[in-house]
């Protein structure tokens, strides 16, 4: 995901340069560690856009040491690369405490990379947060490394949670949607959650009715 | 024809890089060391910073993060040159290679392509030791939607690594050290020495030797990069000592293996020897010897013997490194041993 030149606060909203390619690519990097975002910010440094690269990482991630190279790249040649790490708590089952060594924050901070980090489920401070460090990113060319604390009530696939009910429970009380959901009167959340089942119903429906792939045959 | 002086390996890279960066504006080289003076460790990038400083990065030790660096600039329509210094270090980047720079293309329907050169020195014979001497290129064999590409000395050098650069596939580039030393040999009058020379295929070609101007031989040996050396000194030695013709396939596109060249050439001789400088099991030979096998079984008249190193690691002692990396004695027994060789 980029966010656009002309966007100075925004993150990831439509525009002539943000491209669908660019915005699936990063979205699916699920295993890029930081290495192709990288790559990427360099590319729009080159090209002088002003695009920001922006990738997700999460506790578990601090686990790869190719993160590191990427980090001290991305600060050696000032690129302009927003680093979010959402610290879940969890890499898959296991717990950060039994994964993660001294602070996340230090990490970013040791590259001399600038660093923030948010302890909240409210959107807004989030997205007020995401907005200053991408400005940082446009004003200083250099990139910036955000830390989220936050948790996962779903299991991290199917049905393989062995979590404490409570815990999770506790967590459910700062769902983001309730925090969000509470500035909202009645009707217009009810508008908003009907436009929400609409598209995803339209979505369904569009996928049910797409033919089904066929080995050997691009698309 | 040709009266210009005999150019080595590393010059004819060098002046190809220079000329690639003159015509190309999104073309970026990085890797380790890669600035002038210094130029990179075996001097291909010689003088390509100081004409081009805003395109030439030194990087730091971390070959797992460039690899990935080197992707994203290619999926933003940069044309990424990485410089490993020692091809025994790609193993660093397989990971991004194998889950990401081979998938992409496919992953995103097309999408999105990633056009870039991985640029490896492989290989032994100068006493580097078990961990800058090998021949990695088997580790690339089974990756699915990359490009191997590995040049020798008989091909035109220049115009595979621009070929490569122009690739709209991941590229991994195959030198092998001793060609950067070696004068580059093209065909004069469909000739290289005492043997004719046919040259097909585009835009990776592939050279096939013939000792009879192709009109009958012994034997076929399929090799590549720089084995093509050891591989005609036997089998001029065979001509010369034993009476024995044979014709060479000499490869530059690895992968995606491309075989017809092979098997036409088998067709002629009845018999294949492989030879390569990595080791033994689960290698070059071992994949051409199966689709060989499988394509042309009723055309063998003796199995296929393959020549490798041996499976182990390489000594720095050179009398120890000689032993374990073929040679052209091993080369020559091999071929010798085929049942029914004619001679």
């Amino acid at each position: 995901m980029q966010s656009s030149p002309g966007e100075p606060g925004g993150t990831s909203r439509s525009s002539e340069s943000t491209s669908r390619i660019s915005q699936n690519a990063l979205s699916r990097l699920e295993r890029s560690v930081g290495t192709w975002p990288t790559g990427i910010g360099l590319a729009e440094k080159r090209k002088g856009t002003g695009a920001v690269s922006t990738v997700f990482l999460g506790d578990g991630t601090l686990g790869e040491g190719v993160t590191y190279e990427s980090l001290n790249i991305a600060s050696l040649w000032q690129l302009p690369v927003l680093f979010v790490v959402e610290n879940n708590h969890y890499a898959q089952s296991t717990p950060v405490e039994l994964e993660l060594a001294g602070s996340i924050a230090a990490r970013g901070a040791a590259f001399g990379v600038e660093v923030d980090e948010l302890d909240t489920t409210d959107v807004e401070p989030i997205h007020g947060a995401a907005g200053r460090a991408i400005g940082r990113i446009r004003e200083t060319g250099a990139p910036f490394f955000l830390v989220l604390n936050t948790y996962r009530f779903s299991p991290h696939s199917k049905s393989d949670d062995q979590r404490d009910p409570g815990e999770i429970e506790e967590r459910r009380t700062r769902d983001p949607l309730l925090v969000a959901g509470a500035r909202l009167d009645d009707a217009e959340r009810a508008a908003i959650e009907a436009r929400c089942e609409e598209r995803l119903a339209e979505t369904v429906e569009a996928a049910d009715a797409a033919p089904a792939a066929t080995p050997g045959v691009a698309a | 024809m040709s009266t210009a002086a005999p150019r080595r390996g590393v010059q004819v890279l060098n002046e190809t890089l220079h000329a690639i960066f003159a015509e190309r504006d999104d073309v970026v080289l990085f890797g380790e060391d890669v600035l002038d003076p210094y130029g990179g460790a075996f001097k291909v990038t010689q003088g390509l910073s100081d004409a081009y400083p805003d395109r030439v990065l030194t990087t730091p030790i971390s070959e797992a993060s460039l690899f990935g660096v080197a992707a994203g600039m290619a999926l933003r329509g940069q044309r990424p040159i990485l410089e490993i210094m020692f091809g025994d270090f790609i193993a660093l980047g397989l990971d991004q290679v194998v889950n990401g720079i081979s998938k992409f293309r496919e992953m995103y329907d097309d999408q999105v392509t990633v056009p870039l050169v991985v640029r490896a020195p492989m290989g032994g014979r100068r006493g580097y030791g078990p961990t800058h001497s090998q021949s990695l290129e088997k580790l690339l064999l089974g990756i699915p939607n990359i490009c191997v590409v590995a040049a020798s000395e008989c091909h035109d050098v220049g115009a595979l690594l621009t070929a490569a650069v122009d690739d709209e596939r991941p590229v991994f580039f195959i030198e092998n050290k001793l060609l950067y030393g070696r004068t580059i040999r093209r065909p004069e009058d469909g000739h290289i020495g005492e043997l004719a020379v046919r040259e097909s295929g585009d835009p990776y070609p592939v050279l096939t030797f013939s000792a009879t101007g192709f009109t009958e031989g012994s034997a076929t040996v399929v090799t590549y990069g720089g084995m093509l050396p050891v591989v005609l000194d036997a089998v001029t030695e065979l001509v010369l000592e034993h009476e024995i013709f044979c014709e060479v396939v000499a490869l530059s596109q690895l992968v995606p293996m491309e075989l017809d060249v092979v098997l036409e050439s088998v067709a002629r001789t009845g018999a294949l020897v492989t030879a390569e400088e990595g080791t033994l099991t689960g290698g070059f030979g071992a994949e051409i010897a199966a689709r060989v096998q499988e394509a042309a079984w009723s055309d063998l008249r003796a199995p296929v013997q393959r020549v490798a190193a041996r499976d182990g690691i390489i000594p720095s002692a050179r009398p120890l490194e000689d032993d374990m990396l073929p040679s052209v004695d091993d080369v020559v027994k091999a071929i010798a041993a085929l049942d029914g060789v004619r001679s």
